[in-house]
């Protein structure tokens, strides 16, 4: 391995700058412990703090982590040992190795205290404040603003925790090259937004001008090849497995982001990662249904058919179906869709207005 | 520094006319946005912006940190539920007048979840709104900004191919349920004005 782990980092002093900072960041943490976006379902939980301890190993004792919802691809680490993974982010890894590969580069940061760095920095900026921002790993997808603007570490600093984080992967089993495989995801989604909407690269600034996702993945990728150990199991069952159970609402959450391009390439990769699932079919179903433009009524009614006769589709795959009926006047099929929707959901919050589209006929 | 950063701020504020300014709302008829009649509650305060948004209007009772009354008053097919300033990346969506009202309610949740709040809808029913049949709905919002656990309840209606929606919202804890009944009479004194 080419990575020597360093021993476990002592609390600092109260008294010494980094001793401050840990104070501030324990409230914070206090603060994300009663967050009702915090997703509290233990054998998730469990899980992502399971992949992080294999990777920190010595350091496991002192990584704690968070699941928090929010769509964007995003995780990040502080001082003390507190780390969130955003449920954007667990929706868009294909396996534990990805996950691994993002997880391992923030425990890469915590290892080499980058952010004690950006701390001398932000009090000669007269910034204290913005050292409670935490960072994210890529920044078109997740707060860009931060990245470009505020508090962040340098691409010095980007390229070590890497660079950490695939040494600490290999070192745990995985197969590095997993980690280029996040930002090749990545960066097809920006181009589909690009591709459907035309303002991807506007938005994404710093992604126009500095083509820095395109870099780390390169060097990932050439690191990657250097390791070897491209045989090994990503454990894509794991993590899908672990996700299953919670991953309806993150993917709604996904698609309130009306990023259909992003959306539209994320989703057709987890169909192609497992195409006998009925819920992310659904949910591209949806995404035409409500993106609505010339072509997707049809796109939207096929890809709801194609859910419905597959297993884990929800039942207001029933109800869409029923709308886009309704929507071309074809009543028939309304009632026989929506029926169905009431036959598997009959106590659904909107029942009450689906008995009334049957009892109009309209 | 700090101080001084602040200062400026302030005296940049204070050479600008205030954006807005919160009225009373007077008892008896009240026309809102021009195409909507309720009934006026004087517990209520209207708030008066120098550059009205036409076909949005939004009231409050305890202050807009807490609760808030929406109007959303003829909106035409094509237009959004309400021009978002500042979130012009943002691919919002329009109305149109074809649609159904889990697609209208689908329209508000987009606004709602624009700055990442969570949204949950609730029960759903047909209801007459406006002296039109049209459709109830509640939900639960987690707020982004303060983490606070908000409740709400909206009615819509389209007639003549425009869409007419109030929508009410304040924390789940005791101002919900304690201004629910002046919503409700306020929402069932609608009616639109040609």
């Amino acid at each position: 391995m080419g990575y020597d782990l360093p021993p476990r980092l002592p609390r600092p002093d109260p008294h010494t700058d980094e001793g401050g900072l840990w104070a501030m960041l324990d409230r914070e943490e206090e603060r994300l412990k009663r967050s009702p976006f915090r997703v509290r379902e233990a054998g998730l939980n469990d899980y992502v703090h399971g992949v992080a301890c294999r990777l920190g190993q010595v350091h496991c004792p002192d990584l704690r982590t968070y699941v928090m919802r929010s769509p964007y691809f995003n995780a990040n680490m502080a001082a003390n040992g507190m780390m969130q993974v955003w449920t954007g982010l667990l929706l868009r890894t294909s396996n534990e190795a990805q996950l691994a590969a993002v997880v391992g580069h923030e425990i890469g940061h915590y290892l080499s205290r980058h952010s004690l760095a950006g701390l001398r920095d932000a009090k000669a900026r007269s910034a204290w404040a913005t050292m409670l921002m935490t960072i994210p790993i890529a920044g078109p997808l997740a707060a860009l603003g931060t990245l470009a603007g505020g508090f962040a570490y340098t691409r010095d600093q980007e390229r070590a925790a890497d660079s950490i984080g695939m040494d600490l992967m290999a070192a745990a089993g995985y197969p590095p090259m997993q980690a280029s495989m996040v930002w090749s995801n990545l960066i097809e989604e920006l181009a589909a937004e690009k591709d459907w909407s035309g303002d991807a690269g506007k938005r994404s600034y710093l992604f126009a001008t500095h083509p820095m996702e395109q870099e780390r993945q390169a060097a990932m990728a050439a690191k990657a090849r250097t390791l070897g150990l491209a045989d090994r199991d990503p454990a894509a069952g794991a993590l899908r497995q672990a996700i299953a159970p919670y991953r309806g609402p993150w993917l709604e959450d996904e698609l309130k982001r009306r990023r259909f391009g992003e959306s539209r390439a994320l989703l057709t990769r987890l169909r192609a990662d497992d195409p006998a699932d009925g819920e992310t079919a659904f949910f591209l179903g949806e995404l035409y249904r409500k993106r609505n433009e010339a072509g997707d009524p049809e796109r939207a009614l096929a890809t709801l058919e194609e859910a419905a006769a597959l297993p884990g589709a929800p039942p207001e795959v029933y109800r869409s179906m029923g709308m886009v009926h309704q929507k071309a006047g074809r009543i028939p099929e309304m009632k026989s869709a929506f029926a169905r929707y009431l036959e598997a959901k009959p106590g659904a919050e909107d029942a009450e207005m689906i008995r009334s589209y049957l009892e109009q006929g309209s | 520094m700090k101080r001084t950063m602040i200062l400026a701020a302030m005296l940049l504020l204070a050479g600008c006319a205030p954006p807005m300014a919160w009225v009373g709302v007077k008892p008896g008829p009240v026309r809102v946005c021009g195409h909507l009649t309720v009934q006026g509650d004087p517990d209520w305060s209207r708030m008066q912006r120098r550059a009205p948004e036409p076909g949005h209007d939004a009231w409050t009772m305890d202050g807009l940190p807490l609760d808030q009354l929406q109007f959303f008053v003829g909106i035409a097919s094509g237009d959004p539920l309400q021009v978002m300033a500042g979130h012009a990346g943002k691919q919002i969506p329009k109305f149109q007048k074809d649609m159904q009202a889990q697609e209208i309610i689908e329209l508000y949740e987009t606004l709602a979840t624009l700055d990442g709040s969570t949204f949950t809808r609730g029960r759903m029913a047909p209801a007459n709104f406006a002296g039109a049949p049209g459709f109830r709905f509640e939900f639960q919002r987690v707020r982004k900004g303060d983490e606070l656990m908000m409740k709400g309840v909206g009615y819509g209606s389209v007639q003549k191919d425009r869409l007419y929606l109030l929508v009410y919202e304040a924390p789940r804890i005791h101002y919900f349920a304690h201004n629910l009944p002046q919503v409700e009479a306020i929402a069932s004194s609608a009616k639109v004005v040609e």
